[in-house]
This record gives C-alpha cells, structure tokens and sequence, in this order.
C-alpha cells in the first residue's frame, strides 16, 4: 500500500510554492509509515494567469501528475481545485515541511474506514 | 448505545449556539464543519415558529467551516485565524467558542486557543460541544458553566439582598422561552425580587451575567437541565438556591411556587399573598368567564390529553390540564432524555400532583405510534406537541396545540403558557382550537353557511 503524491516545493524540503507559480514539482510515492522516496521531479514554467499560463500548459501539468493520488501545496485557485478534483486527485493546501506534511496525510489515508452496511 | 430514532425532538450539543445568541451581548464562534451552525439555526429558531437570529447570528454565526484539510494538518490555526476575525469586525462583549464534531474527533486544542485569547484579555470562552457528547440540553448546561468558570470567573460575592438568578427553559429549544421568561421574571418581580433572567430581552446581557456571583439565591426552574449549574454556583459562590422542578401552568400551580420562592428567599409573607391573591383574583375571573363556552358546546369538548414536550414543559403544562381543566391524561411523552436522577425527580413532582403516567420517549416514531393506539377512532382527544403531531391529529380528527419543536407552521412571539398569563393563553387557545380544526356544534344555535 502506498499514495504518489505531487508536492510544489522549490528546494525538496518545504512545501513553498503556489500550484500556479510551482517552477518546481516533486513527486514522490509515499509509504503507510510516513517513509517516501522521490520518483521524478518536474521542472517547468509556472502555469498561472500572471504567468501568462494557458490551458495547454495545464493539460500538460495534468498528464504529469495524473498518476498521483493528491497534491500538496501551498495553495491553488478554484480553477485547478475543480479540475484536479475532475480527475480525482485530491488537494492539500498546506505549506511547511514536507516531512511532517507527509507524515499526517499517511496517517490520513491509512485510517480504517468502515464501509457503510 | 446507539440506535436510531426517528422524528427527532432536538438538537446535537452543538445546537448551545442558540444559548450563546439568547444573551443580550454574546457571539458564538463555531468550530465545526460547514453547515452545522446553520442547520442547528434551521432547527431550533427558523424551524422553531420562526425565532429570528438572537443577539447576532442566526444563519450568519462565525465558523471555520473545518473540512478535510483540517482533519489531516488540525484546524487550530483556522480557529484562531476566525477568533481573530470575529474579535476584530463583531460587535460583542462575550465570545463562545463551541466546538463540533469534527474538532472533537481530531483532538484539536480548541480551549487551548479560547485559553489563550482570554489570557489577553479578549472576552472568549471555550466549550467542547461536539454532537457525539450528548444533546442540546447538555450543550446548554455547559455553555452556561464555561461562561461562570472562564468569564464571571474567580470573584468574592458581595450578596445583593432579595435578588436571583433564574435557570429554567432552553432557549430557542422551548419555542415560547421569551414569553416564559417574561412571565416568570414578572412573577418574580412581583415578590419584591430582583430577577436576574439571564437569556433573552428581558435580560440586561453579559452585565447580568458577571453580576451571578453575587445574587442572594439561585431558582432552578428545571427537573434536570441546570442543575449542575446550581450546584456550580453553589460550590463556587456559596449561593444556595431553591429547585422546583416544575414549570409552573395555571392558577393553583403558580401560587404554590411564589409561596415557596417566597418562603426560601425569606420575604415578607403579607407582601406575597397580596400579589396571590391579585392574581389570582385576575386568573379565576377569566377562568369562570369560560362557563359559558363550556356549557354550549360541552358536547365538543376534548377530554383526552396526549402531550409531546420535554421534561421542563411537559409536566408543568400536563399538571395544569389535568388537574385544573380536568383533562384525562392518555400519553404523555417527555423527549429530551434527562438523566436518571431527573427521571426520579419529575417521576416524584407528578405523584405530588395527582399522579399519572408519563412516558421517557425520544423516538418520534414510537411516540407516533402510541399515540395512534391509544386514541384508535376516538374524536375527543387534544394533542400538544410538534408539527409531527398535527397530523396524528388531522387524520384522526382530533384537536392539537403546538407546544414543542420541530415547529415550522406557525410564528411565535411573546407567546408564554407560563404562570397565570400562560394558563389563560393555553385555555383559550385550547378551546379556540375547537373553531377552526374541526366542525364544531352549538346546543342552542344553528349556523348555516
């Protein structure tokens, strides 16, 4: 059992970065007991408006992350919540380290969940 | 335990919300997901004969709207971001911070947070109300003690002679609470009292709220409900207070009380039975002018009671009707599940009071269905209780009154069936019901259309 999750950080230690304004994107796959290894790191363009980002460009970020099962960052606006929620990947806005970050969200998902009767 | 009810009669503990906007002055802050607060409001006020929003709030209370974010990283800094908000933008001069379910689940530090905006020097209290500790009723009592404990606080009473604090209906929860509540600080004033009433309009607000600790005597109004409040008092301020666990309806009922409230607070006997005896005077005139009503159409007249209310309504109003008006009690349901120690208590005040039977019920269903049972094809049955029981009524063409919630056909205002003022408001419209839900026939005269 284990999540790959995106994480919008530009050193590898802190979630530091909007989604828009990421140049920088980890992903990493990420284990029950908190442990995760790095499997890929995007290097890119930021995508936002301001950016001069277009929809294309979102596309692009999409199919890179789409194997994943959330995104971890500091935050990102309606438009990507609802299309990353489009392809299930769920969103967590919260910056910090991503040690601890990684650590609840493994937490999270590894909590029995009863299934209704 | 858990089971499933249906047609519930209250709110999860949460619902204390309405507690906090009962007090002139007071603010809840919600630390609960998004939509508690407001169906809590769509319950007890909206749905409660359209209570409006209390001191500020109504639909529109503070709240983190926590979702799963903070579940997964705690919503702690969420809370104080909205404390800092409200503190900022609301114009209070008391702040609660109710917790719900999910702060409670994740174990956020949400006193902690309260702790430390109190600690400087901001008007906030903290209270863990999550909806799985219990019911609106218990959300109420500890609403009330974390305001003395973390608000009024430490303080060295200065006793005010001849002066109260009054514990008695739910707010909001009890559709009629601001016409009760007048009624019974009237009632209370007329002793030679001064009455703090602590919710509502007749209340002076959080100003009367730090003036607790130094009132002569606590009145616990309540078979349950409040009393930890009272012995909290007691224990914190040395306040001794008088409990009657029942609401007093009508004539008889009513003078029973001011005579033992007077007895208790030591007052003057002379000045309390000149006050009986006017009102009582008022009351039994009114009362006797029925005769007529009752004579010509006495082949109409409901002589069956069923009754759905709680354990502070229910045995006061149920008392009156029976042993007043003469009413048969066939069901009796109180629905707020009191505690064991209540149960005996209300069980003991109606053996004192012509003793009948009453019925613990939270589930609506069986309630609906006892009611059904009993009154199989009988025509002379009155019904008070909720929205729920209009239908039993209609379809099986009987009289109801609306005494308790989910009430969401009618307005209620000052409206009390409190004291003597409430048990003329209950006759007349108990037998105004028999116009306008069922034909009704005169002895004497022919109406035609």
């Amino acid at each position: 059992m284990g999540w790959r999750i995106a994480i919008t950080s530009s050193d590898g230690e802190n979630v530091d970065q909007s989604f828009g304004r990421a140049t920088r994107i980890y992903v990493v796959d990420l284990s029950p007991d908190g442990e995760y290894a790095a499997v890929d790191v995007l290097q890119r363009p930021p995508y936002c408006d301001q950016c001069g980002g277009t929809r294309n460009d979102l596309n692009e970020l999409l199919r890179r992350v789409s194997g994943c099962r959330a995104v971890l960052t500091q935050k990102a606006g309606d438009f990507v919540q609802m299309t990353l929620a489009e392809h299930d990947i769920q969103i967590f806005e919260q910056s910090g380290a991503i040690k601890e970050n990684l650590l609840k969200i493994s937490r999270y998902y590894r909590r029995p969940v009863k299934s209704p009767a | 335990m858990n089971a499933l009810i249906e047609q519930p009669r209250y709110a999860c503990a949460l619902g204390a919300q309405q507690s906090v906007l009962a007090i002139p002055g007071a603010l809840p802050i919600v630390h609960a997901g998004p939509g508690c607060s407001s169906k809590l409001f769509g319950f007890a006020s909206f749905g409660a004969g359209f209570q409006g929003e209390g001191f500020g709030g109504g639909s529109h209370v503070s709240s983190t709207n926590t979702d799963e974010q903070d579940v997964v990283f705690g919503g702690e800094s969420k809370l104080n971001n909205v404390i800092n908000g409200a503190l900022r933008i609301l114009d209070g001069e008391l702040f609660v911070v109710l917790t719900g379910c999910t702060a409670d689940i994740i174990g956020d530090d949400s006193l902690s947070a309260a702790r430390d905006f109190a600690a400087r020097g901001h008007p906030v209290v903290g209270v863990e109300t999550g909806g799985f500790k219990g019911n609106n009723y218990f959300g109420h009592e500890e609403v009330i003690k974390a305001i003395v404990n973390q608000f009024v606080g430490e303080v060295e009473p200065v006793p005010r002679p001849r002066t109260v604090n009054v514990f008695s209906v739910l707010p909001y929860q009890n559709p009629f609470w601001r016409g009760d509540l007048e009624e019974i600080k009237r009632l209370l004033e007329g002793l030679g009292l001064g009455v703090n009433i602590l919710f509502g309009g007749g209340s002076q607000g959080v100003r009367e709220w730090r003036a607790i600790p130094h009132a002569a005597f606590n009145l616990l109004l309540s078979p349950s409900t409040g009393l930890e409040t009272a012995e909290l008092l007691r224990a914190k301020y040395r306040t001794d207070f008088l409990h009657y666990p029942v609401l007093p309806v009508g004539g008889a009922e009513t003078s029973r009380f001011l005579r033992e409230v007077s007895a208790f607070a030591g007052l003057d006997s002379e000045t309390a039975e000149n006050f009986i005896a006017g009102e009582e005077k008022r009351f039994y005139d009114y009362f006797v002018s029925l005769a007529d009503f009752i004579s010509e159409y006495r082949n109409n007249l409901p002589s069956e009671l069923y009754l759905v209310a709680d354990s502070i309504y229910g045995p006061g109003l149920s008392s009156f009707l029976v042993n007043e008006l003469g009413f048969i009690p066939r069901g009796i349901y109180l629905t707020d599940a009191p505690a064991d120690r209540g149960r005996r208590l209300i069980e003991r005040s109606i053996s004192e009071r012509g003793g009948f039977q009453i019925n613990f019920e939270s589930d609506g269903g069986l309630i609906e269905a006892d009611i059904r049972r009993r009154i199989g094809g009988g025509h002379k049955a009155v019904i008070l209780g909720s929205s729920w029981e209009k239908f039993i009524a209609q379809d099986t063409g009987n009289l109801y009154l609306y005494v308790s919630l989910p009430l969401n056909e009618t307005v209620v205002l000052n409206k009390t069936y409190v004291g003597y003022n409430g048990g003329l408001n209950l006759m007349a419209d108990l037998y105004s019901s028999l116009f306008s839900r069922k034909t009704t026939t005169s002895r004497t005269q022919l109406f035609t259309d």
